[in-house]
């Protein structure tokens, strides 16, 4: 069954310009399951404030706290509105990688889809940010900024920061699933019999690199490089 | 302008098929295995100089200033997993390559 649904991509057709759209549903389940933990998490983390915090609570302070720091020594005061936004962007996403670890699980950003839809979404945020705060005359002249020769360069370069962006947490995340999955299937192949208790000593090794060590190092440089981009194009 | 270049391909490898004896399907898979090979390993070299780089910039940095360790250390993870990006990005056309042309 589950064999049957990961197969399944559910496409259709928009009728005039004839582009196939195709939706992963293991993908979006596993989406929303996430974001139902992420808010009971945080409604239990916040239930019973108290001047004696519980461990949830010290680990939801300590987590609003060490953003606030981080964003307010890198945006100024203004960085301090963004706590918010960037605080859940990290918890989704090491959330996401996380999720690999759970037997039987897919993470959502081993898609490339929810990848570039994190992407996109930084990309939106930034530029948004950065009309409504500077004006668009000023967001427009910054990219004659030094030249007007170098107007496309400026561009491009802008693509290329939500493509190099989206691509980062894609391909660790989703080389380290493959592997992940593959190399059981190998060790058996090679070894033959060795195989399998070879496997039982590595895959826990694997497991924690490749899914606990990089997931975070990758949530953690996606979220501060989604900070950097934001304070960037607003000055 | 692209569909004749299309064409051309198609007849080169089925004339370079035919030639030596190969079925046609066979040689576009051995091109893209081949073509994997030398993706990644050339893709390769260019993340692990720049890690090693980081590395030594950091311990040096360390030696100079022993208090610092614990912000260095962050420091050098994160630029590990900026200079990854384009090992990474070979890794998914070597990837693209074996699994699916």
């Amino acid at each position: 069954m589950q064999d049957l649904v990961a197969l399944s991509v559910y496409s259709f057709n928009i009728p005039y310009l004839n582009i196939a759209v195709s939706i992963n549903p293991v993908t979006i389940i596993t989406t929303w399951i996430i974001m139902v933990v992420i808010f009971i998490l945080a409604k239990v983390s916040v239930s019973r404030l108290s001047m004696i915090p519980s461990r949830a609570q010290v680990a939801a302070e300590g987590l609003y706290a060490w953003f606030d720091e981080t964003l307010e020594e890198s945006m100024g005061k203004a960085g301090r509105e963004f706590v918010p936004f960037i605080a859940t962007l990290f918890v989704f996403v090491l959330l996401c990688n996380w999720s690999s670890l759970i037997p039987n699980v897919k993470s959502p950003t081993s898609d490339m889809n929810t990848c570039f839809a994190l992407g996109i979404l930084v990309l939106f945020v930034s530029h948004g940010y950065a009309i409504r705060k500077k004006g668009l005359k000023k967001y427009l002249k910054a990219y004659f900024e030094p030249t007007p020769i170098l107007f496309f360069s400026n561009v491009i370069s802008e693509i290329s920061k939500v493509l190099s962006h989206s691509l980062r947490l894609f391909g660790n995340l989703f080389a380290g699933g493959l592997l992940i999955a593959l190399v059981p299937i190998l060790l058996v192949q090679l070894f033959k019999w060795w195989g399998v208790p070879l496997g039982i000593i590595a895959m826990p090794l694997l497991n924690a690199f490749f899914g606990l060590f990089l997931g975070g190092v990758q949530a953690l440089v996606f979220t501060l490089l989604a900070a950097a981009y934001i304070n960037v194009i607003s000055e | 302008m692209d569909a004749v270049w299309a064409a051309e391909t198609a007849k080169q490898v089925q004339e370079t098929a035919q030639a030596s004896g190969i079925d046609s399907a066979t040689l576009i898979k051995v091109a893209a295995l081949l073509g994997a090979g030398f993706c990644m390993g050339v893709g390769a070299i260019g993340a692990a100089i720049g890690e090693g780089f980081i590395g030594g910039k950091t311990v040096e940095s360390m030696a100079r200033q022993p208090e610092l360790q614990g912000a260095l250390t962050r420091t050098m993870i994160l630029a590990d997993a900026i200079a990854e990006t384009t090992g990474v990005y070979s890794l998914i056309v070597a990837i693209v390559l074996i699994f699916v042309i």
